[in-house]
């Protein structure tokens, strides 16, 4: 939406240290696992909501889900860094193991987001960070059902090509 | 809490998109002048203060206590900012209540304001106000929880259409074309064509605006020039930021999601009983947050006046209007009064005390108003507050 899209991408300007700090969880999507009553969170946390424990464990989550709800943002909730993209899909996911998380849904025509899409988490770019480095993190794209060739490729001819999405 | 607090004066900016003449500061101090005024009271009779705002992300400045106390003249005392996204002015009541009921103040200004045509990019300051490091950097909107609620609202409830909604957006127009001080006042009434092709029209309209109200005790109200209204009533409820946690609350309430208002329910719960008010269809005129029509389906239900899931049958069948049974957000709402993220909280609350002054104008309920619920919604519904109003002097 900014016509300086290369000067200002973000107005409160952080260091790359936040990005840094959130790593595993951005490319990996590691939460945490309460090593006392078990219960599982995204993002990462330190005390664990359910039984008070302070005891928690790095927890890798499921990299496949399935779609809540989705949509597609409209020309008025575009953010700095974004504003030469297509209009960009968003969603809940319910991961495999339980978790949802709210994420930007790829590769897909808009037919296709709908609740009940299976989904995989990718890394793609999302936008630049203050010191001009790319910052990187998890979407999801589509899964071709098994009788297609099973939950591994996305779907052929909807990629949005090398554009940063 | 130990004594009684009334609400004696009120004021309110006009919400518009551009006010480029003024800082925030003025606005705020017209707003904190016009309750003043309202009351006769000064500036120095204020020994406390609780403002909210967005953020310093929204107006380049951080610590507004001593900026909003040095702005109104009620300097040396005390004035505390606060940011609690849409929630903020009802949180500033909240606070400022409990600055009088303690004894800890005397006479208390709450308000808030918000200023985001000075921002060239509005979106990215308000969007922080979030689980930030994991929705903001994947450059998702409140624009995304607003959609992403409703959508799941209506395929959760089995909705057919959105004619709940266009009713509600046409009920909160009249209104605003009835409140002088509203975003839209003076302008046509949308048709149902452009309701229904504008999605500007879906949202709460982005305003400049600022809200103020002075609160003392009810001693000190008895003596005040206007009809006082007492804060009966109080809740708020907090829980994680993150959207999708809405899936993990800790009701374990298995049906419930972020398809339903859960922190409302509890804000409400915690109201209602301080106020003695059994249910919430005891109440004669409400407010509820309405940045989406599906959050008001939601707001409403989870006050209790509908079973989850059918409050858009009270709201298409007109219950919710001038007339219904149960008028709300009488002064247009976030959709059409305007939204100012920190003064919304407290419009609400003014546009109940005004009414119940029988001051609203055109657009004045008839019948008398006893009881009003005014709830209020912030960030990703994450931090929701009750407010429970009476009118008539302390027995």
């Amino acid at each position: 939406m900014s016509e300086f899209r290369d000067q200002m991408y973000r107005p409160a300007t952080y260091g790359s240290v936040k990005s840094w700090r959130e790593r595993r969880g951005r490319y990996r999507l590691e939460g945490s696992r309460c090593t006392e009553c078990g219960a599982l969170f995204f993002p990462r946390r330190s005390s664990c909501r359910e039984c008070h424990g302070r005891k928690l464990a790095p927890y890798e989550c499921s990299h496949t889900g399935t779609l809540v709800v989705g949509w597609q943002q409209v020309q008025l909730a575009r953010l700095l860094g974004y504003a030469d993209l297509p209009k960009r899909f968003v969603g809940v996911v319910r991961l495999d193991d339980g978790l949802h998380i709210e994420t930007e849904i790829v590769d897909v025509s808009r037919e296709r987001v709908k609740p009940g899409l299976r989904v995989a988490m990718v890394i793609r770019r999302l936008r630049r960070e203050s010191n001009g480095n790319e910052m990187y993190g998890y979407k999801f794209r589509p899964l071709l059902p098994a009788a297609a060739g099973g939950e591994e490729e996305a779907e052929p001819g909807t990629s949005d090509g090398e554009q940063p999405t | 809490m130990s004594r009684r607090v009334a609400i004696v004066g009120v004021g309110l900016t006009r919400h518009v998109a551009y006010d480029v003449e003024r800082s925030w500061k003025e606005m705020f101090a017209q707003a904190a002048f016009g309750a003043l005024d309202d009351c006769g009271l000064s500036p120095r009779d204020l020994d406390g203060g609780v403002v909210a705002f967005h953020g310093e992300s929204m107006t380049e400045t951080g610590n507004i206590g001593p900026v909003v106390a040095d702005a109104v003249g009620m300097d040396p005392a005390g004035v505390t900012g606060l940011s609690g996204a849409c929630a903020g002015g009802a949180m500033a009541l909240y606070h400022g209540y409990a600055l009088v009921a303690s004894g800890l103040c005397e006479t208390v200004l709450a308000g808030g304001f918000e200023k985001g045509s000075d921002l060239y990019e509005y979106i990215e300051a308000i969007t922080q106000s979030s689980e930030s490091d994991y929705d903001y950097a994947f450059g998702l909107t409140h624009l995304d929880w607003l959609a992403l609620m409703s959508l799941h609202y209506s395929k959760k409830y089995g909705l057919e259409n959105w004619d709940s909604a266009v009713q509600w957006i046409e009920d909160r127009h009249w209104f605003a074309r009835r409140h002088p001080q509203s975003f839209y006042y003076g302008q046509k009434m949308p048709t149902t064509q452009e309701i229904l092709h504008n999605q500007l029209l879906w949202t709460g309209v982005r305003a400049d605006g600022a809200a103020a109200v002075i609160l003392t005790s009810s001693e000190r109200a008895e003596e005040a020039s206007r009809e006082p209204v007492y804060v009966d009533g109080l809740g708020y409820a907090c829980a994680s930021a993150y959207l999708p946690h809405r899936f993990h609350h800790p009701w374990k309430d298995p049906e419930a999601d972020f398809g339903d208002s859960l922190l409302t329910q509890a804000a409400a719960e915690k109201a209602f009983a301080m106020a003695e008010l059994d249910a919430a269809s005891e109440a004669d005129i409400f407010q509820v947050s309405d940045v989406s029509p599906a959050m008001v389906m939601m707001e409403l239900e989870a006050l209790g006046l509908y079973p989850r899931g059918t409050a858009w049958q009270g709201v298409l069948a007109g219950s919710h209007g001038f007339e219904g049974r149960y008028p709300t957000n009488t002064h247009g709402g976030s959709i059409a009064f305007g939204h100012a993220s920190g003064s919304s909280g407290l419009v609400s609350v003014i546009e109940t005390v005004v009414q119940m002054r029988g001051e609203a104008g055109e657009r004045q309920i008839e019948r008398p108003l006893r009881t009003g619920i005014c709830q209020a919604s912030g960030g990703s519904n994450s931090n929701n507050t009750v407010t429970v109003l009476r009118r008539g002097r302390d027995e």
